[in-house]
């Protein structure tokens, strides 16, 4: 009788494993598919866009580029500089110092000739104090407003930003994203086709780890040399082109990536900003604004596009790698449970019956569900006669699989964007698409994990992320000096 | 081990064995694949650029060669006849990439102007390049068929024939292509065509109206027709677009169907009339503006605000003092500003009368 129980028991448990691992590479795919298809749609629509007409057009949105800043002295200038040079006709970029500890303000105060403005504060979003709001008295740099605010962590300095824009749209960033000359008017123009309300769009984000940067833009490309960037700027390809672009298509985004977003002012602020006791407060809002749309019951869409705009740089240690993903998966899991009313709830359409689960199943509940796998092998193993051969079988498959959707990124990414240009590219990034499921994926695993624990016991730190920035191109005179 | 023992073993390997093996060889095969079209791809298109680009040199080599002739004296016709031999050789030897030709002549005349940017279209006409860009209008891919309307409306192609046949692509279902018909219509007339607006039906997207712009912008503000003909469309995309027009190309002859629209019942009508009227002084408009104030909707509200600050007098201050205790924070904010500027005007104007 208790060996018939433990043979059900174990035939229930791999069925149901396999079953799972089978709809989640089957989704996965399906994803591809439809990513590829959204790729390949975008690029047709969009080959012959003139973007001249934007360019110099009065009609043309406003968009209120939103940096909130927080200790970062070291590269604020250059950022600021490189954002008041964007190739669009109508915006302004508001810095919004969140209570820094270093020398950040006096730094922007000197090099921008700020001078405080005697305006009272908006608090239409409820924030922190603002003590100060700052303009230039250059004409050249009018399109800044700077804001001094008390330290409120970056979603209460976003929420300040969106008090004080002006325009309809807002884009928000971090502060050491680096965003292409382009981006606003590639990003601005699904608010302005008739194709339904578009409330936010999203964009490609890359790693810009030894890529060279020359006055906060990005002069020269580059596949970053270390293993451990190599392996998440192949991931950001993968994640990007592939899965995002697929939800896109099916209207099912659930998250529109802080490092750069383009948000309509007014439903942001209809659906409350952004959440400020949360650490996935770019997923909470998008999320927060969707079901708003449902609620009032109108026709949306949240658009992703695959043009890689922003450039992020990451985290090159073992250690600074573990607290971002170990932030992520927390940022995950609350607003899961924060959202939990969406659960295969047909209300809110295809984002409650299959976004919403989909990301409770196979993105938070996947790790899980490998260390459950692994361990049900090891119990079986010490227990009794191991199926050595299924389990290698099937493990070589996973493998496998993972490393073929890499590959289908890296074709799309070729096809499309080709922004890695050096001939050694290819075989670095291949040979990273066969290696990152055997040394980085179980570093990402065990770190989800870490962050669902973190979760539990209440961890809320967002965690020190120590930038060593961007390779910097030598001046001329300085080279000659050197020589 | 025997031969005969490791196939009776294979053959008596379970069913999921089989299908295992299979999916991993699949998934095996598909990764040499992609692998290989990553190479292939590479190799491909590096040659190809590099060909373009020895192509590209050469064209612009025989064109710039041509200029530096007709500058060292010959006549008009003999430079043109020059310029044609070459490309007539090169096609005769190498064949000539059409596509290509037509781009660099196209971005060459962007910086030509009068005889020798008329010169330059009489080369493409004699290389037969117009008629390669009208052949390719008929093809399927819609990309394709508004690059040919670029370059049709890039060579001035005129013919009334091709004009009846972009007209028909003004009806196309695809929104980009039948843009790109209208705004060829539009740079081949002597005087821009927008009859298009009588008949539209479906909302005229800012995308598209920010294009129509860009190309007017070219015509001599006299060219351009009465927008305000428009004003009392029912797609209220095109008022929205002529309200846009009036105000860009300053045409306030009919300032009384422009007030009109301040009662407009769409608030997207309203708050564009209210920044047409700012922008224009029309300061007649200023009654209807107070009666603004006190909108439900805080974006005529705010325009109205901002308008009466523009236009208004000091007369217009009490109706304004009641603003600056909204709950809005941007009704405080800009009410004070054109309070501000009410109250600039009077001290400047009492200076101008003190200094006389």
């Amino acid at each position: 009788m208790k060996e018939i129980i433990i043979h059900s028991i174990s035939y229930i448990a791999e069925n149901l494993i396999l079953v799972y691992a089978i709809i989640l590479a089957g989704f996965s795919f399906f994803l591809s598919v439809i990513g590829l298809i959204e790729v390949y749609k975008y690029l047709i629509n969009n080959r012959s866009d003139d973007r001249n007409a934007l360019l110099s057009s009065p009609f043309t949105p406003r968009i209120s580029l939103i940096v909130p800043m927080y200790n970062e002295g070291e590269t604020i200038i250059d950022s600021v500089r490189s954002l008041l040079s964007l190739q669009y006709n109508n915006y302004e970029v508001v810095v919004v110092n969140d209570g820094s500890t270093d020398e950040s303000l006096q730094k922007l105060i000197e090099y921008f000739q700020l001078v405080p403005t005697y305006l009272e504060s908006n608090y239409e979003l409820p924030t922190k104090k603002v003590k100060c709001l700052y303009k230039s008295r250059q004409k050249v740099f009018s399109r800044l407003v700077v804001i001094d605010k008390a330290n409120g962590g970056k979603a209460d300095a976003l929420n300040t930003g969106i008090n004080h824009a002006q325009g309809s749209l807002v884009a928000a960033m971090d502060a050491d994203s680096i965003i292409a000359p382009e981006a606003l008017l590639k990003m601005v123009k699904p608010f302005l086709q008739n194709k339904g309300r578009v409330i936010a769009t999203g964009s490609i984000i890359r790693i810009a780890n030894s890529c060279t940067v020359e006055d906060g833009s990005l002069v020269n490309i580059q596949l970053p040399k270390g293993w451990l960037a190599r392996f998440q700027a192949l991931e950001y390809i993968r994640v990007f082109l592939l899965s995002r672009l697929g939800w896109s298509r099916l209207n099912g985004l659930l998250i529109i990536s802080g490092a750069f977003g383009l948000f309509d002012r007014e439903i942001i602020i209809k659906a409350g900003g952004y959440c400020t006791k949360t650490v996935g407060e770019d997923m909470e809002l998008t999320i927060r604004m969707r079901r708003y749309m449902h609620e009032q019951k109108l026709a949306y869409k949240v658009v992703h596009i695959p043009d890689p705009l922003c450039w992020t740089e990451a985290p090159t240690s073992l250690s600074q790698l573990s607290r971002q993903r170990n932030r992520w998966a927390r940022g995950s899991v609350e607003t899961l449970v924060k959202h939990r009313g969406l659960f295969f709830n047909p209300k809110y359409g295809l984002m409650g019956m299959l976004s919403y689960p989909y990301w409770l199943f196979f993105e938070y509940l996947a790790p899980f569900i490998e260390v459950v796998g692994i361990g049900y092998f090891g119990i079986k193993a010490i227990l009794s006669q191991p199926s050595w051969l299924n389990f290698s079988l099937f493990l070589v498959i996973i493998y496998l699989f993972s490393v073929f959707l890499s590959l289908v990124a890296l074709i799309v990414e070729e096809f499309s964007y080709h922004k890695y240009q050096n001939k050694s590219d290819v075989a670095k990034l291949i040979l990273t698409a066969f290696v990152e499921p055997i040394v980085f994926h179980p570093i990402v695993l065990v770190n989800a994990l870490k962050g669902s624990l973190d979760f539990l016991v209440g961890k809320k730190s967002w965690g020190e992320m120590k930038r060593k920035g961007f390779a910097k191109q030598e001046p001329e005179s300085a080279k000659k000096v050197a020589s | 081990m025997p031969i005969a023992m490791i196939t009776d073993q294979l053959a008596n390997l379970p069913f999921q064995y089989w299908v295992l093996a299979v999916a991993i060889s699949l998934l095996m095969a598909g990764c040499l694949v992609l692998i290989a079209i990553l190479y292939i791809r590479r190799l491909v298109s590096a040659t190809r650029k590099k060909k373009r680009h020895d192509l590209q040199f050469r064209y612009q080599y025989f064109l710039y060669d041509a200029l530096v002739e007709s500058e060292a004296g010959k006549t008009p016709e003999a430079f043109q006849e020059f310029v044609v031999n070459l490309f007539r050789e090169e096609e005769e030897k190498h064949g000539l990439n059409k596509e290509l030709l037509i781009n660099i002549i196209l971005d060459l005349k962007k910086s030509l102007s009068g005889q020798s940017r008329a010169q330059l279209l009489e080369i493409a006409a004699t290389l037969k390049l117009p008629d390669y860009a009208l052949r390719k209008l008929d093809r399927l891919s819609f990309n394709t068929q508004i690059q040919a309307l670029r370059e049709i409306s890039g060579l001035q192609v005129t013919d009334s024939a091709v004009q009846e046949k972009v007209k028909q692509i003004q009806y196309a279902k695809h929104a980009a292509l039948s843009q790109e018909a209208s705004l060829t219509l539009i740079k081949l007339g002597e005087s821009p065509d927008l009859s298009f607006l009588d008949v539209l039906t479906t909302p005229l997207s800012q995308w598209q109206q920010i294009h129509l712009h860009h190309c007017l912008r070219n015509f001599e503000r006299h060219q351009l027709p009465d927008f305000s003909q428009w004003l009392t469309s029912t797609n209220e995309s095109v008022v929205l677009f002529s309200l846009r027009m009036i105000t860009e190309f300053e045409q306030c002859n009919n300032s009384e169907l422009i007030i009109h629209q301040l009662s407009h019942k769409s608030a997207n009508v309203v708050t564009e009339a209210i920044y047409t009227v700012s922008q224009l002084k029309i300061a007649s408009a200023v009654p209807t503006l107070v009666s603004l104030l006190h909108q439900p909707n805080p974006r005529i509200q705010i325009s109205s605000i901002r308008a009466i600050g523009r236009l208004g007098t000091t007369q217009q201050v009490p109706d304004l003092e009641s603003l600056r205790i909204d709950s809005s924070y941007w009704v405080r904010q800009i009410t004070v500003e054109a309070i501000a500027r009410l109250r600039t005007k009077v001290d400047s104007a009492s200076e101008v009368i003190h200094q006389s």
